[in-house]
């Protein structure tokens, strides 16, 4: 049985300022298997970081359901954990504190969370820094405390909603390897929305491509490149194939995409 | 021979130091010594202006007859203005603080308590406070517990304002992941709002302390029988200029200290403002 199962799901909000409704997400439907990692790839709002929030049960889709081990879920629940795209940490916290807090939220004891907290501050790279505050850390390093907060509630399915667009790409690249090998180690089933086709395709076992607003899922690819990926992977052809072929089902999006937010911004 | 080599290395080494010393000093404390630069220049030319004979002293005082009138004041019940002020301040003030901080922090949290209150909040700290002079006369009389309500209304609406927007404005993110791990309600009011807000009532506070002083002085100068606003009145009214400085330097030395200390605060809890209200 597969580990999540979006199930048709459709989203329409009302955007505030005009009152026009925007159909985010039409009829997708999404499987993650146990311990497989999913890339969601689409142009920019086509509504991805909307499928991660339906996931994490922070919106409730207006069609269509979630499950998680054939179960249906409407909220948010202790076996989903996300990763934000701006690091959102509590900046009256120390990086201890700011790890735990999950944990702490989910009822563990102050004592118990921080011991947990410790472990995967040091997985994720940022032993001796615990006692530091998020302003004293670089971009980078604030994304692994939002990732350590996330992995320390050992959750079953991790969400990741594009965690690298805010770092610079030298960064990128170094934290990619970064999740890659955290999550060989901690095995999650992991499902990363990203607006970038190499990074999907480098940490992925299946690629889904989304289209433009409203969004549908047009394409699952498997990609099957040996693990542990690195940067001869990149050189592998058959990389380079799926890039091309990811590219080419995204293409003839994009002049559609800059219409439609033409039309909404005007 | 080797002490005299020693000499030498000593004096080239020496010339250097002195000049380093100064600098160094300007540089650490540049801003408090230019501070403290602008507040003598400024006295100097209180000094000087009147006793070269530009204006009338008697008019525009001068440092030296301001500081003999505090002598003379001192001697004959100055402090027991000081001591009325201080009284109307210090009561007033901690009240709108005992009252507005627990006040904001409910009306910030509770959608509807606010949206229920929130148009006569606004009314009332759009309209000056001092509006309300005539009416607290009436009711409380010209003593102390008039100046207390005033000073209190006065500070009240600022510290009420932003504690309000403190508590509802949270980092979107902050509460998405708060909720996305299962916060209660509670969860997120302890753990969010409450450190959110703390910047925001700093700032209320350092503009509440402006108003609770604007509270002493004019309730004192519209009915009263002492303070320091009803001394500076009676001085003014009888031309003792020297005793209307005196009120003046009082009134704003004690805002000066009181709004730099929390200045100081506001500094250290500054990083805790949301990055993207």
């Amino acid at each position: 049985m597969a580990k999540l199962e979006a199930r048709s799901v459709s989203v329409e909000y009302v955007m505030t300022r005009t009152q026009s409704p925007v159909q985010a997400l039409r009829g997708v439907s999404l499987a993650v298997e146990p311990g497989e990692f999913v890339a969601v790839v689409g142009p920019s709002g086509c509504g991805k970081t909307t499928l991660l929030n339906v996931i994490a049960g922070l919106v409730r889709p207006q069609a269509g359901s979630i499950h998680l081990d054939g179960v249906a879920v409407t909220g948010p629940g202790r076996e989903r954990a996300m990763v934000f795209q701006s690091a959102a940490l509590m900046p009256w916290q120390t990086v201890l504190g700011n790890v735990s807090y999950g944990l702490e939220l989910q009822g563990a004891s102050r004592v118990a969370a921080r011991s947990q907290a410790r472990r995967f501050i040091e997985l994720v790279g940022l032993s001796g820094f615990e006692e530091s505050y998020p302003r004293e850390l670089s971009g980078g390093m604030q994304q692994r405390a939002n990732l350590a907060r996330a992995l320390a509630v050992e959750p079953e399915l991790l969400l990741l909603d594009e965690p690298l667009a805010a770092v610079d790409a030298q960064t990128r690249e170094y934290m990619q390897n970064e999740i890659q090998r955290i999550w060989m180690q901690t095995r999650h089933s992991a499902i990363l929305v990203t607006h970038q086709i190499r990074e999907a395709i480098y940490l992925a076992d299946r690629v889904a491509v989304m289209s433009a607003r409203p969004g549908h899922v047009k394409a699952v690819l498997s990609i099957d490149l040996p693990r542990p990926r690195s940067v001869a992977s990149m050189q592998d052809p058959r990389f380079h194939a799926l890039e091309v072929e990811i590219w080419t089902l995204l293409q003839p999006e994009s002049p559609y995409v800059d219409a439609a937010r033409c039309a909404v911004v005007n | 021979m080797e002490n005299t080599g020693d000499a030498v290395a000593l004096s080239r080494a020496l010339p250097q130091h002195p000049p380093r010393v100064a600098p160094q000093l300007w540089k650490r404390h540049e801003h408090a010594l230019l501070s403290a630069l602008g507040v003598l220049g400024f006295l100097v030319l209180w000094e000087l202006v009147p006793a070269l004979g530009l204006v009338n002293p008697l008019f525009t005082s001068s440092p030296s007859r301001v500081l003999t009138a505090a002598r003379l004041l001192a001697a004959n019940g100055l402090w027991k203005d000081i001591l009325i002020s201080g009284t109307e301040f210090g009561v007033g003030f901690s009240l709108a603080v005992l009252v507005g901080l627990p006040l904001g922090v409910l009306l910030g949290w509770y959608r509807r308590w606010y949206a229920l209150s929130e148009p006569l909040i606004t009314m009332l700290y759009t309209t000056p406070r001092v509006a309300l002079l005539p009416l607290l006369i009436l009711w409380l009389g010209i003593g102390l517990t008039s100046k207390i309500a005033i000073v209190f209304l006065g500070a009240l609406f600022p510290i009420l304002i932003n504690v309000i927007t403190g508590m509802r404005t949270i980092d979107e993110t902050l509460l998405m992941c708060a909720r996305s791990f299962g916060a209660t309600d509670r969860k997120i009011f302890m753990t969010l709002a409450l450190p959110s807000s703390v910047p925001f009532t700093l700032a209320g506070l350092r503009i509440g302390v402006g108003r609770a002083l604007v509270g002493v002085v004019v309730g004192e100068m519209v009915a009263s029988t002492g303070g320091i606003g009803h001394m500076m009145t009676v001085a003014g009214a009888t031309f003792q200029t020297d005793k209307v400085f005196v009120g003046i330097i009082l009134i704003a030395s004690f805002g000066y200290a009181v709004t730099t200390l929390i200045n100081r605060l506001e500094r250290r809890f500054d990083s805790w403002r949301p990055q993207r209200p």
